[in-house]
Parts: C-alpha cells; sequence; structure tokens
C-alpha cells in the first residue's frame, strides 16, 4: 500500500489480488446482494481506497483499514436498501427476503413448516441464512473474525468498539446461529450419523 | 465454575484467548458438565462448517480491469500538474470568463465613482500644482510687494490666500498677483519645473481622500514628505517674515537650509530672499548681499532682481559712507 501510495499503480493489482475475494466474499454476507450488485459495492470500495489512499497511515495494518471501508459501505448500502424496501410497500416480497431473514424469523418463532424446510437446507445454506438472519453488529463481527480472519483487536479497530463489546458481539452471534442450526436439526443429524 | 461463566467465556476458549489457568479451569468444566461440552461441541461444529464452507466467486475479470485501469487513471492524473487536471468542460470555461467579466464589472463597474476618482484627483493635482505654482508666485511677491505697497501688502489677497493653503485650503489665487512683482512669471516658470515632487505630494494628498489610490513608491513617499515639510518650514518663515519677526524668521530660514536632504532649489531660493530681506532690513547689508549672491547662484531666472537687489545696496553703502566720511576736496 505505501508503493501504492508514492505512485506505484502496480502495487495496487497486488492489493486487489490480495483481498478482492475476501472484501466480495464480506459483502456478500454482510449485505446478502447477489454476486453481480456485490461486484459494484466492491468496485465502490475499491474505490475509495485509490481516492483515498493519501489517507491511509503506513502504521495501521491495510487489511484493517480496508475492511473499515468496506464495513462502513456496506453499511451504508443496508441503510439505503432497508430504506427503500420500506418506501415500497407496495412492493412484492423479494426472493432473498423470502429465503433470508425472512426465514430466520419463521423460525426463531417456531413455525414448523419453515422449519422443515430448512432441515432440509445444506449446512452452507443454513450459514448463509444463519449470518444473514443476525443483528448487523453480530454478523458484522462474526465474519470478520471466522471469514477473514481478523483478530479480536483489528475488529475492534474496524468497527470502532472496545475489545469486550466484540468479543461479546461474537459470543451473541454463535448463540444466534446454534439456534438456528438446533432448529433446523442439523445438529440431531449429526448425533445420528455419529451414533450410525 | 458454574455454567454461566463457562458460557461468556467458550468462545474465547475456541479462539484460544484465555490464559492458561482459565483454559485448564473451562476445560476441566467441560469434562464435567454435559451441556456445556454440548454448546462448545456446537460452536466448533458451526466455525468447522464456516471455514470449511465452499468457497464464494471470486471477483470477474471486468472488475479486476476495470479497478486496476482506475487506479493508474488516478496515478497517471496525480503526476499530471494541477493546471491540467482541471476539467476543461464546455460549461467551465464560458462560467469562468463570465465570473471574471463579472468581476471586472463589479470593481471597475460598481466602483466606477472610484475610477472617475483617479481620474479627476489627476486633474486636481495638476490644478493644485498650478495653485501651488501661483501661491509660490506670490509668496515671492509679497515681499517685494510688502516693500513697494506696504498698505496693500497686509490685507493683500494673494497673502490671505497663502494663510489658507497653511491651513490646508486650497484657493486660486486672484489674477493680479502676477501684477504685483516682474519677477512673477519667472518665479512660475521655475516653480513650474520644481513642482513634480509637490504634485505627487498633492496626488497623495487627494489620494488619502478618494481611495482606493494608486500607491506610491518608497521613495516617491519620502520626497513627498520631504517636500511638505519643506514647504511647511518656508511658510513659517515667509509668514515671521510678514509679521515683522525677522529673527525668527532667519533662525527658521538657516534651520530649512541645512536640513538634509537639501531642500529643493525653489524653497532654497524663497529662503535665501527671504534671509536676505530680513538682513537687509536690520541693516546687516553684508549679510544680506551674502544671501542675494546665494539667491543669484540658486535661482538663475532670479539673478537679474538679485543683482539689483545687490547693486543697490551697495550704492547705499556707498552713499551712507559718504555721507558719514569727509567729502574729498577737489583735485586740484
Amino acid at each position: 500500500m505505501r508503493k501504492f501510495q508514492n505512485g506505484d499503480e502496480g502495487s495496487f493489482d497486488l492489493l486487489l489480488g490480495r483481498h478482492g475475494a475476501g472484501v466480495l466474499r464480506f459483502i456478500i454476507r454482510m449485505t446478502g446482494a447477489e454476486k453481480a450488485q456485490a461486484e459494484d459495492l466492491l468496485q465502490e470500495i475499491f474505490m475509495k481506497v485509490i481516492e483515498r489512499r493519501k489517507k491511509y497511515d503506513p502504521g495501521q495494518k491495510f487489511s484493517t483499514w480496508l475492511y473499515s471501508i468496506a464495513r462502513n459501505h456496506c453499511i451504508d448500502y443496508l441503510r439505503t436498501e432497508s430504506y427503500r424496501r420500506h418506501s415500497s410497500l407496495d412492493a412484492p416480497i423479494s426472493v432473498e427476503e423470502e429465503g433470508g431473514a425472512v426465514v430466520i424469523d419463521l423460525v426463531r418463532s417456531g413455525d414448523r413448516d419453515q422449519e422443515e424446510r430448512a432441515f432440509d437446507l445444506e449446512v452452507k445454506e443454513l450459514i448463509d441464512i444463519g449470518v444473514r438472519g443476525l443483528k448487523e453488529e453480530f454478523r458484522e463481527v462474526f465474519l470478520l473474525r471466522e471469514v477473514e480472519g481478523l483478530s479480536f483487536e483489528e475488529i475492534a479497530v474496524v468497527t470502532e468498539s472496545p475489545l469486550g463489546t466484540v468479543k461479546s458481539r461474537l459470543r451473541y452471534a454463535y448463540k444466534g446461529l446454534r439456534q438456528v442450526f438446533t432448529e433446523s436439526g442439523y445438529f440431531e443429524e449429526r448425533q445420528k450419523a455419529k451414533g450410525v | 465454575m458454574n455454567c454461566e461463566r463457562c458460557s461468556e467465556i467458550l468462545i474465547e476458549y475456541i479462539h484460544g484467548g484465555l490464559s492458561p489457568e482459565e483454559r485448564e479451569t473451562v476445560a476441566a468444566h467441560l469434562g464435567g458438565c454435559e451441556e456445556c461440552s454440548r454448546e462448545f461441541e456446537d460452536y466448533a461444529e458451526i466455525r468447522r462448517a464456516v471455514t470449511e464452507e465452499s468457497p464464494l466467486p471470486e471477483p470477474s475479470r471486468e472488475v479486476m480491469a476495470a479497478l486496476s485501469r482506475a487506479a493508474r487513471d488516478e496515478v497517471a492524473r496525480e503526476r499530471r500538474p494541477f493546471w491540467k487536471r482541471l476539467p476543461l468542460s464546455p460549461i467551465l470555461i464560458p462560467a469562468l470568463t463570465t465570473a471574471i467579466a463579472l468581476m471586472v464589472w463589479f470593481y471597475y463597474g460598481q466602483g466606477g465613482g472610484d475610477y472617475m476618482d483617479t481620474v479627476s484627483r489627476d486633474v486636481m493635482a495638476r490644478k493644485m500644482k498650478e495653485q501651488d505654482s501661483s501661491m509660490e508666485t506670490a509668496g515671492q511677491a509679497a515681499p517685494e510687494m510688502r516693500r513697494e505697497y506696504p498698505a496693500e501688502a497686509e490685507s493683500s489677497p494673494a497673502m490671505s490666500e497663502r494663510g489658507a493653503a497653511d491651513e490646508g485650503m486650497p484657493a486660486a489665487p486672484p489674477a493680479d498677483v502676477y501684477s504685483l512683482s516682474d519677477q512673477a512669471p519667472d518665479a512660475t516658470a521655475d516653480t513650474e519645473e520644481d513642482s513634480d515632487v509637490k504634485g505627487e505630494a498633492f496626488t497623495e494628498t487627494a489620494a488619502k481622500k478618494s481611495l482606493p489610490a494608486r500607491p506610491l513608491s518608497q521613495t516617491e513617499s519620502l520626497l513627498a514628505d520631504a517636500a511638505n515639510d519643506y514647504s511647511g518650514q518656508l511658510r513659517l518663515a515667509l509668514r515671521q517674515q510678514t509679521e515683522g519677526d525677522c529673527d525668527a524668521s532667519i533662525k527658521t530660514n538657516e534651520t530649512l537650509l541645512q536640513s538634509t536632504p537639501e531642500p529643493p532649489g525653489y524653497v532654497r531660493a524663497q529662503s535665501y530672499r527671504s534671509l536676505a530681506e530680513c538682513y537687509e532690513k536690520q541693516g546687516k547689508l553684508d549679510l544680506a548681499v551674502a544671501n542675494y549672491t546665494q539667491l543669484r547662484e540658486v535661482s538663475p531666472e532670479e539673478s537679474s532682481f538679485a543683482e539689483s537687489k545687490i547693486t543697490a545696496i551697495r550704492q547705499k553703502s556707498v552713499h551712507k559712507l559718504g555721507i558719514a566720511s569727509p567729502t574729498p576736496g577737489p583735485v586740484n
């Protein structure tokens, strides 16, 4: 990043290659956006990196700085989307809503039909649904820690939160996911498989 | 350790974030508590599922290429000089041109009075220069007039005008001032030659009254100040002379003539003339002759006048000597 700051445009390609996929994954998990939309967000995030390169402090870890930008951009996007959805009450419920947060809400409410549907989902889908159903502040901590591999201290910087808050938010995220996995019957199936 | 505490730190335990003592305590609790042990296994399973999850799609080549191009363009743009970075859009150039035109119009159009002031200031400075020349002429004429027309001299409009000038109120001299002395036209020519500095001084005075003014250079300002100071001293000396206080007038004139830098020629000429007249009045004829001689050297235009005065004084001296000394007897 320091080379890019000093005008070495080739070093940007290295940064992009190293972090592009991770940020895209974070965007998809954080926002639940489709790939095309997530790529648009990825471009916007890296354009901010280009524009703000002079503001980057070389003493800070680049991934921390990058995920701060990505996280804030995702939050802005989610708020805009939330406003857009609430302002168009007549619009039909999207597929994303039907398979995402709405499902989690229904699972949590004890709707057995939806629970049975969730039981059949693959682990990946369970994780998708579980993560998307988490509160925003729990979701970002979980993704940064378990998917992107940032340390607790780095997450504290990215989310501008105290270290203890980061740890407790991760605990709540795990509890939420465990509830989803439990109610889907995943753990029960696993026990049966182990027994066999 | 109870189950509640264990649940609180279980995530940290999974991530290896506790002290060795705490880790041992948690491990011991998990070995004896089925509920907490199940929670631990569930969390570990979720974590394994997340980390072993099939990879998500990579960014497309188009996106990577677009970002790479954007970065290169940005770096290249930064390397360009700042004036080339400005977007020369078809809207920006006319907008800038209009803005500049409006600024010029506001400055000179709205402030038209200022512009006219500048013009009128120049005209006024020229007029005042003429007035100043006339006043100097009157100053030269005054002693002459007093000598030849003592009654009129005290109530002369020219003198009163000079008094007004002392108070900073310029006033035009009457046309008949020149008729009081045959030296006046020559003196006018003389003062016109030397009046450039005074012209600057008047310009500055006028400029102070109406802003904005053309800024004077430092040299011009110093010369203007000096000219103002010399003129003031000269006017004081002439007034003292007019009031009959020859001693004071002589002292003022001597101070003026010893000033550094040397006063302008027209000031020194006036000063020498005043000194000569005062000494002549006091009967110090040799000093009077000496000052008329200085006047002749400083002001060639007044050389004939100075010469005539010197001749007159010498004749007067000879006459006095003739009266005082016994008349030589006819040579046989």
